[in-house]
């Protein structure tokens, strides 16, 4: 299987793809050979009092329902555009990024694919999980649930917030006031990876709860046999 | 939608179980320079390997039921594919001699009963769940149980990852050398910016 381009010689540094705003608001260190850093403070606590294994059953059944992960990312040669499913995001901060992983790179449609649930999709969950934020303005804030099946992988990068801006319609999104939380749904399984900085996550319990920091470089990754869940708010700050 | 039933049985019937945790330390740090690799992969480009997760005739009947486990639940030539040089005899001497007879010392294996891959891995391609069948090995030494190796060739890059049982290696620097002992399930991703390059050795302990 040929490459659309070159392997590059010297090392893509991913920094200089993240929006200026982000890395002089959030400094951070930007070396992954760095071993004295605290990547790993983001964690929070283990958000107990919620039924963890009810939403991962509840989710897997919705996903069945359509079978067709709604979400994957993929560069349009044709008309040189980043495309997330069939949105352009051509004018989204997450562009550059994207261009590393999707045009510079091999990441692609067949294996960035994941399950979204968000919002009001969640049904009856919608209210409580919302109010696990209390924190967080309640009309600018999103909920989405991923479902990670195996092979795929979300691609390493910063939170830029593209998907919230284009929720709330705002021309411009205002990271000094912006913030997301993760929580993984189901436990730690074979395969399931997940980096945030240079912290490489293992052994989660479903309810770890972590704060994303916005300027850290993370992702993750599924070479196992089971889906991997992870649910995320992301909001505006009170 | 996804039926795992197939595989989670392949793994019940052999007793994998992540409550039981297995330790697993550095066994050594060989010496190198990274560059000689890539540059060995730059040279032999048009010579690679390059395979998917997929059945195949030569593969011991454990390997083609894992592949066929994995293409079942969604693994194929788009998120596994990896190019891999040394099942080529000049390959892996040449290898052999890249790494040198200090290094062998140190990890202790026979440089003469010895087989070396270069394995390269392109970003959101990973390497499935799965333990090894050594089968390479076998074809040319025989069937005696080798002791393998994973030896990451450059150093860490965000997005990078390796899986013994129940351990996350990750975070590491050129030369660090993990043993994946027999039968022990293991998987490996990458899903950062920049290819991964690895040595599986697969030798006899001098």
């Amino acid at each position: 299987m040929k490459l659309n381009h070159k392997i590059h010689e010297q090392r893509l540094d991913p920094k200089q793809a993240v929006p200026t705003e982000i890395l002089e608001q959030y400094p951070w260190h930007w070396d992954p050979m760095k071993k004295d850093h605290d990547d790993a403070s983001c964690f929070m606590y283990n958000l107990k009092d919620f039924d963890w294994k009810a939403l991962g059953d509840w989710a897997i059944k919705k996903c069945n329902e359509h079978l067709t992960p709604q979400k994957y990312w993929w560069y349009d040669e044709e008309n040189e555009a980043v495309m997330h499913a069939n949105d352009n995001v051509n004018n989204m901060p997450i562009k550059k990024q994207a261009l590393l992983a999707l045009k510079h790179n091999t990441h692609n449609e067949h294996n960035s694919q994941y399950f979204k649930i968000a919002n009001e999709e969640f049904g009856e969950y919608y209210e409580p999980l919302k109010k696990l934020f209390p924190n967080l303005k309640e009309d600018k804030m999103g909920i989405s649930l991923f479902v990670q099946p195996p092979g795929h992988t979300i691609w390493s990068h910063t939170d830029t917030y593209s998907s919230f801006i284009r929720r709330t319609g705002e021309a411009k999104a205002d990271y000094t006031v912006l913030r997301r939380y993760m929580a993984f749904v189901r436990d730690w399984d074979f395969g399931h990876f997940f980096h945030y900085g240079n912290h490489c996550f293992n052994q989660w319990q479903a309810g770890d709860l972590w704060d994303l920091k916005p300027g850290i470089y993370h992702g993750s990754a599924n070479a196992g046999i089971n889906p991997k869940i992870t649910i995320h708010w992301s909001g505006e700050l009170k | 939608m996804l039926d795992n039933q197939y595989f989670r049985k392949y793994l019940a019937d052999r007793d994998v179980d992540l409550s039981k945790h297995l330790d697993i330390a550095k066994h050594c740090k060989l010496e190198f320079d990274p560059e000689d690799f890539i540059t060995f992969a730059e040279k032999y480009r048009d010579k690679a390997v390059v395979k998917s997760w997929h059945p195949r005739p030569f593969l011991g009947t454990m390997g083609n039921e894992q592949a066929i486990n994995a293409n079942w639940i969604g693994y194929n030539k788009h998120n596994t594919t990896e190019s891999n040089w040394g099942l080529d005899p000049a390959h892996n001497k040449e290898l052999i001699d890249i790494i040198g007879a200090h290094n062998f010392e140190t990890m202790g294996i026979d440089p003469a009963r010895v087989l070396v891959r270069l394995l390269e891995y392109m970003p959101g391609h990973c390497l499935p769940l799965h333990s090894d069948g050594l089968e390479g090995f076998n074809k040319l030494y025989g069937d005696i149980q080798p002791t393998r190796l994973f030896v990451a060739v450059d150093d860490w890059d965000w997005g990078h990852v390796l899986q013994l049982h129940d351990n996350v290696i990750s975070n590491w620097s050129s030369g660090d050398t993990y043993l994946i002992p027999p039968n022990v399930f293991h998987a490996s991703a990458n899903f950062g910016i920049a290819p991964k390059y690895t040595l599986t050795i697969t030798g006899v302990r001098t």
